[in-house]
């Protein structure tokens, strides 16, 4: 029996969009969670996610059966990310007046969602400090285990400028990882902390 | 102190043979710098290996099956704007070729004179060729047999009909196709 995620696949091609709705469900936090990481909040990880999906069902007809479908989906999501970061640039937008996270999950106990909030603000402090194309090539090697060769192809650039872009971004993240750890730390106590002292 | 090559194999990623590794953690207990680096890129990858993927609100997929016809609308549009910006691109270059060795002699008043002549020919002309037309249509029919007109408007009739579907196909929306 075809996997069912093929034959969706096969039914998207040929114009089905039911079939389509059903790859969005199935990719939607692998596309998310990296326009998440690239551009640092929800509102625009999700517009930017929703546009993602929007260019996949432009193209689906180009894609490739022989390369895989969700490498495909996240270089579609990098290169808009990426376009997104550039015209923040340009607009002059600093990147600490964007919108702050969503309220933190109801279920968590206070010391629990106030870790995952500070968690959360140093590695977008952290990835804030990168490139948008060294961003997306850090974003791709951790959080999807993607080869260099698999970058490469994803983000349009040769092996060797992977391999140059994700050095100079470990460099940047490890010079970096002291600053933003003990500004995060530091807001983050501040925030409990009693008017009189 | 030099840091190379031991911060290049730090942050290349790369696995390190069994010398490499040992002149590696040599350097490292005497290079403070280095030392520094290797702890704070330990932390770093640790903290990136152990986020989590984030997820979309709930109904994500809804949300983008419901903005579809909007966005394909939109594109349709595009696409027809972009047909008549073509044309009149097309057309526009052909003119300014047609004028262009006389341009340099040209005012602004006898370009725009020229292109409003060139305007009306071209109308004229249009209406010439419907006339012509007419007039083929009016007297050719007589001459034609009868079972010639038959097979002649069953082809027709057969060619309209292929053409009406395939503009159907064309313009529906693409969920109703499969």
């Amino acid at each position: 029996m075809a996997n069912p995620e093929s034959e969706w696949l096969d039914l998207a091609i040929s114009g089905n969009d039911d079939a389509f709705t059903r790859l969005v469900e199935t990719y939607q936090s692998p596309v998310y969670n990296l326009c998440y990481r690239m551009l640092g909040n929800t509102g625009d990880a999700e517009d930017a996610a929703q546009e993602s999906f929007w260019r996949a069902w432009q193209y689906i007809k180009r894609y490739d059966r022989q390369r895989s479908f969700v490498t495909w989906l996240l270089s579609i999501s990098a290169h808009y990310c990426i376009d997104q970061l550039r015209k923040r640039r340009l607009e002059l937008v600093p990147l600490d007046v964007l919108p702050e996270e969503d309220a933190p999950d109801p279920g968590l106990s206070p010391e629990a969602a106030s870790k995952l909030r500070e968690e959360k603000q140093q590695m977008r402090k952290l990835l804030n400090r990168l490139g948008p194309q060294d961003r997306a090539a850090i974003v791709m090697r951790y959080w999807y285990d993607f080869s260099e060769v698999e970058i490469a192809t994803s983000l349009s650039l040769t092996v060797s400028a992977v391999k140059s872009r994700l050095h100079r971004a470990r460099r940047e993240l490890a010079l970096a990882y002291d600053e933003c750890y003990e500004t995060t730390a530091l807001a983050e106590r501040r925030r409990y902390e009693s008017p009189a002292f | 102190m030099s840091h190379q090559p031991f911060e290049m194999w730090l942050l290349s990623g790369a696995t390190l043979d069994k010398n490499q590794n040992h002149q590696l953690q040599e350097h490292l207990k005497t290079c403070k710098p280095c030392s520094k680096l290797t702890c704070n890129l330990t932390r770093v990858e640790y903290q990136l290996n152990i986020a989590p993927l984030v997820k979309p609100r709930a109904g994500f997929a809804q949300r983008f099956q419901a903005s579809l016809p909007a966005r394909q609308a939109a594109r349709q549009r595009r696409q027809v704007w972009s047909i008549i910006i073509s044309g009149l691109s097309i057309g526009a270059a052909i003119y300014i070729y047609h004028i262009l060795p006389d341009l340099a002699s040209l005012s602004i008043g006898a370009i725009l004179s020229s292109l409003v002549n060139n305007s009306l020919s071209l109308v004229a002309a249009l209406l010439r060729i419907g006339q012509i037309s007419g007039y083929v249509l009016m007297g050719i029919p007589p001459a034609i047999p009868l079972a010639v007109w038959i097979s002649l408007t069953t082809v027709f009739c057969i060619l309209s009909l292929i053409w009406v579907l395939a503009l159907g196909r064309i313009l529906a929306p693409k969920g109703e196709k499969a």
